[in-house]
């Protein structure tokens, strides 16, 4: 509101205020209609002096009444219109194939039209508020900041429809000043680099009248972040790979997790996706996008961001599998983001996985709230993952990210070492940690209790029948490899978590220690037994792990029997996932071969105050 | 077969995967035939488990969830048996691999090296100094076959990896022999971390001595236990060093690599440190010695 003084908008909320009907709107819209476009005409009283664009400053899900005047052209934890990027398929008209450059371009904001009524929901309207005393001969051009431009559009209503607003040639006459206009607005993007454009976007209405600006009036809305879920939302779907080229080699897996999913009662159950590319959780990450809906709801665009992996699976550039964010998750409410750098390096192409990129789930520390969680990655300043893809997360600005090193271990993802599940604890969370040295204490508490000789991986092998994994407790304990790698893997470990520590405030009695052994892969670090902290959260009260193999003593596998004592402390049940053939064999665990959509949290992102 | 008609046959050879035979000196090169032979018809099946195992690289390459396809604990745990098959492969005889990708040979050569220097025999230490002397520049391929030489702590691999260690491939090798636990290399190691040329190299180089100083490695013995102390206090003081001039990643690996180490002197040592060390330095200090305390390794 660049040309009228705050004293004068105060006065008209004041004014707004006494007179009846001047009220906030109702509730959300069903689905399909077109909420915005028939909503009742705002009658203004008194006829305004000013141009007038409003939007939902106030966040109510609707524009009505006079409450969404108040420091429109501001964006605040308090007050600020949110709008989002349209990018998902309601009419699923994008193709199911396509390459890497083009698939991305398809999606409701990459054409000049409203996608149907489905699609209408996802814009943000903006109103032009009738201006009986419009000046003769008035017109009137809208346009936005020059950042913003490139990212928005703006669609008019008209009888026949909506008409995309070319700022640059179209105007509005006095007539339509004093009718009143309504126009809905979209972006074309999310951020990508906060430095080239923030988010927000002002729009601003220019009347001329005789050669001169007679009035002008701004609104500014930010478009809605991507905030991707942690552990404790309850899943509301679970996806894991089948193998294309061999589905049967998939059999044991999906069978023990889609028996955990159904477990934990998660509402859509398992899909299986069809690639030849088992790591489901490392071409992939879940998350939402949302703006505020009538009754205090959200309405929300889910999201799935594609990994920046190059060079893998036979994808024209990047990781074939990675295309499922378009051919198999884009749709209605689903959008697919990919984000990569060409000039990534490709030796740390690992870190781009999604693997290693979770999310600490909400907390507070001293002032410091984060009601969203944050993310936490493995990155070091010498070891890191695509720095454009690093820049459009953080761009976000919702979930800040936690950074450690996982340099030190072969594959370099974060769920190798650390997860979290909920608890029945003041914080609502606890972190499981992966601790060799306990792994080695309970190995040699078993062979001093005289069970050295004890097999463990019974039956499993290393190579489809080419090497047996059948090893005694007394031959790990004797392994220089073994024991050695262990050794510095729980140092590097402790120091991920003395960073996590100091981040979030955790104490020693939040944290639940997971013994596995480590060895050595290429001259860093992976897990000899089945790395149980790598397991997926289900439910609140279920966590489905890998299945360690052993040792069985006195009929019960001391490192199952470890892990689950010290989960049902917190109300936790583990459901065992026979993964060794298709996962751990090949440096992965259930937590790499998962994934999730989870429910959207009550917080509302815009209330952060980030 | 004599010597010169093995000689000449030696001549009609395959490329290894990494080496030709004809990079062995002749009577090492005769000898491993002659082994490689005789293992062959006492024990078929442990060569053709290794092919088999190799025949599954591509699709390994294709499922890999790291950069590279890993065999080393397959190969690893194929056992004693493994090493000739492995041999073979490495410097004699290439297995068939027809349209495999960059990243399947790259992964099935490093693997092969690790995995054969991880069974610690004797055997292939002239291989390995061959791969060493080679005109091989790869970086990991030179780490990890100064690694898998290390491993052997023989005065031979010792002498060749300190070699090396002046040479263009300095870095590579610096980075591996970490793996040879010897006071001589630990020497070399800590003089070499003193010199850092950033703090990149400083990571790297930290985590070799901290390689050469584990404590857990040390208390499973080994020949030259008798080097334990003298490999973990070099290995302690120069860590020591390297946390107090860095302030980065560097710092945060060298704590880690006196966790690893776990030298009993470990808490003098910083706290000599201490005294001369400025404010922000000694705080840091102080942490150090609050983490040691309680050593997550132990």
């Amino acid at each position: 509101m660049p040309h009228a003084t705050r004293a004068r908008s105060l006065l008209l909320v004041l004014l707004c205020a006494c007179v009846p009907g001047s009220t906030e709107g109702t509730g959300e819209t069903p689905s399909g209609a077109m909420p915005q476009a028939t909503d009742p005409p705002i009658v203004e009283k008194p006829a305004p002096r000013h141009v007038d664009l409003r939007v939902d400053s106030n966040r109510d899900g609707t524009i009505a009444g006079d409450a969404d005047e108040l420091d429109e052209d501001k964006w605040t934890k308090d007050r600020g219109a949110v709008f989002l990027a349209n990018l998902d398929d309601d009419e699923d008209r994008c193709p199911r194939s396509g390459k890497d450059a083009t698939l991305p371009r398809c999606n409701d904001a990459a054409d000049d039209t409203v996608n149907g009524a489905d699609d209408l929901q996802d814009l943000a309207p903006v109103k032009l508020l009738p201006w009986a005393n419009a000046p003769d001969g008035a017109t009137a051009t809208i346009d936005f900041d020059e950042a913003s431009t490139p990212h928005v559009q703006l669609f008019k209503k008209t009888d026949a429809g909506y008409e995309l607003w070319n700022p640059a040639e179209d105007t509005l006459d006095q007539e339509a000043l004093k009718k009143g206009q309504d126009f809905f607005l979209e972006a074309t993007d999310i951020v990508r680099d906060a430095d080239v454009w923030s988010g927000l976007a002002d729009v601003t209405i220019h009347v001329k009248a005789g050669g001169e600006e007679k009035d002008s009036d701004t609104v500014r809305l930010r478009v809605a972040p991507v905030i991707t879920f942690h552990h404790l939302l309850e899943a509301e779907e679970i996806f894991a790979t089948r193998m294309a080229s061999e589905p049967g080699v998939s059999d044991d897996f999906l069978a023990d997790l889609e028996s955990a999913v159904t477990a934990a009662g998660v509402p859509e159950g398992l899909r299986e996706i069809k690639v030849d590319d088992q790591w489901t959780q490392d071409f992939f990450e879940t998350g939402y996008m949302s703006m505020p809906a009538a009754g205090g709801k959200q309405h929300v665009l889910y999201v799935a961001y594609r990994s920046a992996n190059q060079g893998r699976g036979g994808g024209d550039l990047l990781r074939l599998a990675g295309k499922f964010v378009f051919t198999g998750f884009r749709g209605k409410d689903r959008i697919g983001i990919q984000q990569y750098s060409a000039r990534a390096k490709p030796e740390m192409d690992s870190l781009n996985s999604f693997g290693n990129f979770e999310t600490v789930p909400p907390y507070t520390l001293g002032d410091e709230r984060y009601p969203l969680g944050r993310v936490l990655r493995g990155s070091v300043k010498s070891w890191y993952p695509d720095p454009s893809f690093t820049k459009m997360v953080d761009g976000q600005k919702m979930q800040p990210a936690i950074e450690v090193d996982t340099s030190w271990l072969s594959v370099g993802h974060i769920d190798e070492t650390m997860s979290f599940v909920k608890a029945s604890s003041p914080r609502g969370w606890v972190m499981l940690v992966n601790d060799p040295a306990l792994a080695k204490k309970l190995l040699d508490d078993a062979s001093k209790a005289g069970h050295g000789a004890v097999k463990m991986f019974v039956g499993k092998r290393w190579g489809w029948g080419q090497g047996d994994a059948d090893i005694s407790i007394d031959e790990v304990l004797a392994s220089k490899e073994i024991m050695s790698a262990s050794t510095e893997a729980a140092a590097e470990i402790d120091a991920q978590l003395a960073i996590v520590k100091k981040a979030t405030g955790l104490t020693d009695a939040e944290i639940i220690r997971v013994p596995y052994l480590h060895w050595t892969s290429f001259s860093r670090s992976i897990a000899f037994q089945p790395g149980t902290v790598n397991g997926i959260s289900l439910s609140d009260s279920v966590f489905g792990a890998p299945d360690p193999h052993g040792p069985v003593i006195g009929g019960k596998d001391i490192m199952k029997d470890h892990l689950e004592k010290a989960l049902q402390a917190h109300g936790v049940t583990v459901k065992w996932i026979e993964n060794w053939d298709l996962y751990h064999v090949q440096m992965g665990e259930v937590h790499c071969g998962s994934n999730a959509v989870r429910k959207v949290p009550d917080v509302k992102w815009w209330e952060t105050g980030r | 077969m004599n010597g010169t008609l093995l000689f000449l046959a030696l001549g009609a050879l395959p490329q290894g995967l990494v080496l030709s035979p004809r990079a062995l000196p002749p009577a090492v090169a005769q000898r491993l035939t002659l082994d490689i032979a005789a293992a062959k018809s006492a024990a078929p099946a442990t060569f053709s488990g290794l092919q088999a195992l190799i025949a599954q690289v591509p699709r390994l390459d294709a499922q890999k969830r790291g950069d590279l396809p890993t065999l080393t604990p397959r190969l690893s745990r194929l056992g004693p048996d493994a090493l000739l098959p492995m041999l073979e492969a490495i410097a004699f005889q290439a297995p068939a691999r027809a349209a495999w990708t960059e990243s399947a040979e790259r992964g099935l050569r490093l693997s092969l090296i690790e995995a054969a220097g991880m069974l610690r025999d004797a055997r292939a230490e002239p291989v390995f100094l061959a791969i060493l002397a080679s005109d091989e520049r790869d970086f990991a391929t030179l780490q990890l076959t100064a690694e898998a030489l290390g491993r052997l702590e023989s005065d031979t691999a010792v002498n060749a990896l300190l070699a090396a260690a002046t040479t263009d491939k300095r870095d590579a090798v610096l980075a591996g022999m970490g793996q040879c636990r010897r006071a001589r290399i630990a020497d070399a190691l800590a003089i070499a971390l003193d010199g850092a040329r950033s703090p990149a190299q400083a990571k790297s180089l930290v985590r070799s001595l901290a390689h050469a100083g584990n404590a857990a490695a040390w208390k499973l013995g080994g020949p030259y236990a008798d080097e334990a102390r003298a490999v973990r206090a070099t290995a302690a003081e120069a860590l020591l060093r390297a946390f107090i001039a860095y302030d980065d990643e560097a710092r945060d690996a060298a704590s880690n690599g006196l966790m690893v180490v776990d030298d009993a002197e470990t808490p003098i040592l910083i706290a000599r440190a201490r005294v001369l060390a400025d404010a922000a330095t000694a705080a840091a200090l102080d942490e150090l010695a609050q983490r040691f305390a309680r050593n997550p390794t132990r």
